[in-house]
């Protein structure tokens, strides 16, 4: 199997004839790497995750991932995909009505586990996010940085390969968004290749690595940590 | 049975009571509207039933036939399609008849009054229909021996036209009145559902299955359209007793003795099921209007 998880080979993004979102994006991820997409509003993270989770399809160019390109990808198997692969949303999408539990097991019980096995996939990943004895509570009784992590917990319970995080940060006071990258970094050690948009610069200086930095639509910078 | 789908739904049952307390009272109501048509139209047809009258009618016999030719006209009479029974009546019976009429006023007195044949009286079976008499009357007025045939039958095709007149306008209104109680159904589950948009994208982005968020839709649609079923039958029944005793008491005149009857099990049946098919449809038409604007 190839070491590459993610290849991005001229990826083009566009709305309409005047409005591009990505142009000619092309670079590879290593599995298990750990990479930062930078750069300012309007520069094309966001789409560029959306690409990587199959939320929307490039105009040109190939993404492949696992060796699945998703440009090609049918939509009745883009539900198997996003199986293997977790976002974190800077709004958490967490489902007010459902417990803490109960919105970290929805992925797996779309998977149809059983009750054995997604009780201890779930305590097991909640009290990894140090959460463990807030199951069930519900969402909104949790501070912002608890939101996060419930949603960490979600993303990465189905025990993805890839792990996608759309400015996971932006909601949370500096402390918070330390402790949580903390917690990305410790999912990236136990082997997952983490990817998060961010334009935190001192966050991604206080846990240095990879940095694609896009500049309308375009990449302008691809650092490796060791460069910084 | 998708148990994973109904434990999901039960969850949702048990954190909103209200809110679905108030879907099933919604069906409730559309059920009973419906119901109380159903059930007009029932004792209606009911009651068109019982006042149907039979249709008689009168074959002339031709003068000087033997007894054993009358015998056997009467026979064929008889034997004949729709007819419910027949009676012979020969000139000095309905001379006789008509003097008890007519009294001093007899036609047997008046000059040509021989004149009159014997007949054959013949009453018709319930319901038939006027093209089974006109073709009755086509085959007697062939018969050797047979004048003239007479049915009064002008009444009945006036009486079955009003009466299919009257079914198509009571099946027309259950119809239009189940179409738009299946328009309130699926606005105010619309609205219900509104809140639940979310929800659904958000397990679609997990990677659910469209049969992993249809389930719970369909399951919340046929168990509270089968709620609701039972309680308006339940509902109706019980107003269906109530009035049928009222009315018994305050306009027994009207009545003559009718009593209001409850739908039968095959109606009953009908309207829970369109209970459920209403129920049903609503959740599917959110279902469908959502996934369509989703991604």
């Amino acid at each position: 199997m190839s070491s590459k998880m993610v290849r991005l080979h001229r990826v083009a993004k566009r709305y309409s004839s005047q409005r591009s979102a990505l142009n000619d994006v092309s670079f590879d991820l290593h599995r298990g790497e750990f990479a930062y997409i930078t750069g300012g509003n309007g520069a094309g993270k966001t789409t560029l995750l959306k690409l990587l989770f199959a939320m929307e399809r490039a105009t040109e160019g190939t993404i492949l991932v696992n060796n699945r390109d998703l440009s090609i990808m049918p939509q009745g198997k883009v539900y198997q995909y996003r199986r293997e692969v977790g976002f974190v949303f800077q709004d958490f999408k967490l489902l007010p009505d459902l417990t803490i539990y109960e919105n970290v097991s929805l992925p797996l019980e779309i998977r149809k586990m059983t009750r054995q096995e997604v009780d201890y996939r779930v305590r097991g990943v909640l009290s990894l996010v140090g959460l463990g004895d807030r199951a069930t509570d519900f969402p909104l009784t949790l501070s912002g940085g608890e939101q996060q992590r419930v949603a960490i917990a979600r993303s990465i319970v189905g025990k993805p390969s890839l792990l996608l995080a759309d400015e996971p940060t932006g909601n949370l006071d500096s402390r918070t968004a330390r402790d949580i990258l903390s917690l990305f970094r410790e999912i990236h050690e136990m082997g997952t290749t983490v990817v998060i948009a961010t334009h935190d610069e001192h966050l991604m200086e206080e846990f240095p690595a990879r940095v694609l930095e896009l500049h309308s639509g375009r990449v302008v910078r691809d650092k490796n940590s060791q460069e910084r | 049975m998708n148990t994973r789908a109904v434990k999901r739904f039960a969850r949702d049952y048990t954190r909103h009571p209200w809110l679905h307390l108030v879907s099933v009272m919604t069906i409730t109501g559309a059920l009973f509207v419906l119901g109380i048509f159903m059930v007009s139209y029932h004792n209606f047809d009911q009651l068109a039933a019982k006042t149907n009258p039979r249709v008689t009618g009168t074959a002339y016999l031709v003068d000087g036939l033997s007894t054993e030719k009358v015998d056997e006209l009467y026979e064929s009479i008889v034997l004949a399609e729709g007819v419910h029974k027949a009676v012979f009546k020969d000139k000095k019976q309905v001379l006789s008849e008509l003097d008890s009429v007519l009294g001093s006023a007899s036609l047997a007195s008046v000059p040509g009054g021989e004149l009159f044949p014997d007949v054959i009286e013949i009453e018709l079976k319930e319901n038939v229909k006027p093209a089974a008499v006109e073709a009755l009357t086509a085959s007697l007025a062939q018969k050797p021996g047979i004048s003239e045939v007479d049915f009064s039958d002008g009444w009945l095709a006036q009486y079955h036209k009003l009466r299919g007149i009257l079914k198509g306008v009571g099946i027309a209104m259950m119809v239009g009145m189940m179409i738009a109680c299946s328009m309130i159904i699926a606005n105010f589950m619309g609205m219900r559902h509104q809140s639940r948009r979310e929800e659904m994208d958000i397990v679609q982005l997990m990677g659910a299955q469209r049969s992993f968020i249809l389930w719970p839709f369909l399951w919340e649609g046929i168990l509270e359209g089968l709620l609701a079923g039972v309680i308006s039958l339940a509902a109706l029944y019980v107003s269906t007793v109530a009035l049928s005793h009222y009315a018994s008491v305050q306009w027994s005149t009207i009545f003559e003795g009718h009593k209001l009857v409850f739908l039968g099990p095959v109606q009953a049946g009908m309207l829970g099921c369109v209970g459920m098919l209403m129920a049903l449809g609503g959740s599917l038409t959110v279902f469908f209007r959502f996934q369509s604007q989703s991604k």
